[in-house]
């Protein structure tokens, strides 16, 4: 008969199982794997959603404006010289509307704002803004209509609509990692201020904007002074703080170069008679001590 | 090595016994497959990525096993066992025991 | 940086501190468990556990008596935080592992320190079985060991 088997107690050696990758790396390795994910979801998305937006009826921006913005109640609290303001404004508006072929349905209303800020920009449902700022600056009709022109264009070609929507897009993606995180980006897309931020433009966006500001301001005055006159007003951005508005687009020199081009192709001037602007509009309140 | 859920090696005698030896892993399949396991769910039937994936956690727990087996100079690992845990959503523990014992052809 | 940074970040902040919690004392405590397993595993070698069904040939059984040995291990901030992104992306949860393995070590010892109490040191039939706590956000398991202690004469 064969011995029983013997009994042993064998304990196996400690690093049988691998743990070589250190526990900080692999979570160094796992964070840059997911912010790389979620950098690709939020361009993805946000570029869904630019060509997306501007599909989506004019109608439904203007609902939104009139949901977002307390308009009535402004234009009771208004004063006669606001209101003055603001008819000449909206008349120039629509003079310049008139030669650039917006879509049946689409119209802009253009107020003005008392604030120092050399800028003007074009938000949902065609309203445009112009801050006194930027009005002071201009000493012309044409440079003015050159100005409403280029907001206008970027109502016309629904850039602000796909701005929007690229906004609410990052903030929805967002909203996947972190619901609050994705809210407050939200909230700040259809709010106030932060409405300029991030409406960027594209390039492309820009240039198509003084195309039209350009054609609108030879179907108008038959010559392109407003356009170069508007320039010409701000000093580049590079040197004066307050030129917020030509820190938010590209190049000037670049753009007036490709303006003097499609000028001469046109076979227009930059160069015109010019007319001074209405009463209303040179007659500003004056700047509060304590608006920079 | 002779891996087995019996009792005794067929054909072979059982010189020693070195004690209980264990193998486990904890695995996980990717966001991509679980979502499309729970599209899955609304028309029944097999989720091939988790059976694969179950398959692997167990080929990977019976190696780890069968390499402590062999590091304690074993020959063969009878009377293995499974036992699967579920860690969080997606993820399972497959864990395989069995008593590393000396063999020899009876 | 003024009070409002602090404030509005202060999830952030309490993050991190969880999570330099998390892996500083728990890799710590991890560490301490380990050399106290390796420890009483040394001390417990002369108690054998097998998981064989039938009385090894040879051994006279006197009596026998089911001992078991259990323990509940909870996962600490960090190894739940990266098993969040490993769920994603897939593949081993190292962080668990280890766990585990703690987890069965001890179980497995306390059976066999239950049997040294009731004088034996043959166990047969060792059987585990494990299960996950639910309740917390971070995740606990629990493993229990059991078998049947032989006497021998």
């Amino acid at each position: 008969m064969s011995e029983p088997p013997r009994l042993e107690n064998r304990l196996p050696p400690e690093d049988l199982l691998e743990r070589d990758e250190h526990p900080l790396r692999e979570l160094a390795w796992l964070l840059a794997a997911s912010l790389a994910a979620l950098a690709v979801l939020v361009l993805a998305t946000g570029f869904v959603a630019r060509w997306l937006a501007p599909k989506l009826p004019f109608e439904h921006e203007v609902a939104l404006a009139e949901r977002l913005f307390d308009e009535t109640r402004a234009l009771q609290k208004a004063d006669a010289a606001t209101r003055e303001r603001q008819a000449a404004l909206q008349a120039l508006a629509e003079r310049v509307a008139g030669v650039m072929a917006l879509p049946p349905g689409m119209q802009v209303i253009v107020t003005d704002e008392p604030s120092e800020l050399v800028n003007a920009y074009a938000t949902v449902g065609g309203r445009i803004r112009v801050f006194h700022g930027l009005l002071r600056r201009l000493e012309s009709e044409e440079a003015l209509a050159a100005l409403l022109a280029h907001e206008i264009a970027h109502v016309k070609h629904r850039h602000v609509a796909a701005g929007l929507g690229h906004g609410l897009a990052v903030a929805l993606a967002l909203s996947v990692v972190s619901p609050e995180g994705g809210a407050q980006v939200g909230q700040a897309v259809l709010g106030g201020a932060a409405q300029i931020a991030l409406l960027g433009y594209s390039r492309e966006a820009e240039r198509q904007a003084d195309a039209d500001a350009l054609a609108a301001s030879i179907a108008l005055y038959g010559h392109g002074g407003g356009v170069a006159a508007l320039f010409a007003a701000l000093p580049q951005a590079e040197g004066s703080s307050g030129t917020a508005w030509l820190r938010s687009h590209p190049e000037t020199a670049e753009r007036l170069a490709l303006l003097q081009a499609t000028a001469t192709a046109r076979g227009a001037r930059l160069q015109g008679p010019s007319t001074l602007l209405p009463a209303a509009l040179r007659a500003l309140p004056a700047a509060a001590p304590s608006a920079r | 090595m002779l891996v087995s859920n019996l009792e005794t090696a067929p054909g072979h005698r059982i010189t020693a016994h070195l004690g209980i030896v264990q193998g486990s892993t904890v695995r996980a399949k990717h966001a991509g497959k679980d979502i499309l396991a729970g599209f899955k769910n609304i028309v029944g039937g097999e989720l091939k990525a988790y059976t694969e994936l179950m398959q692997e956690a167990r080929a990977e727990a019976v190696e780890r096993m069968t390499a402590e087996a062999k590091a304690i100079g074993a020959n063969a690992v009878l009377n293995v066992r499974f036992v699967t845990t579920s860690i969080t959503a997606g993820a399972a523990e497959i864990l395989a025991y069995g008593s590393a014992v000396t063999i020899e052809p009876a | 940086m003024n009070t409002g940074f602090w404030l509005e970040t202060l999830n952030l902040w309490i993050l991190l501190a969880l999570l330099v919690l998390g892996y500083g004392v728990g890799r710590l405590l991890e560490r301490r468990h380990y050399q106290s397993i390796r420890a009483r595993e040394q001390a417990l070698r002369h108690v054998l556990a097998l998981n064989t069904r039938y009385v090894p040939e040879g051994v006279v059984a006197t009596g026998a008596q089911l001992v078991s040995g259990g323990v509940v291990i909870s996962s600490d901030y960090f190894k739940t935080f990266v098993a969040g992104f490993r769920a994603f992306f897939g593949g081993r949860f190292r962080g668990y592992e280890t766990l585990l393995e703690r987890a069965r070590r001890e179980a497995l010892l306390r059976l066999k320190e239950a049997a040294q109490a009731q004088g034996s040191t043959l166990v047969i039939g060792v059987r585990f079985e494990s299960t996950t706590i639910a309740g917390s956000s971070t995740h606990s398991v629990e493993v229990l060991a059991f078998g049947t202690a032989l006497k021998t004469a």
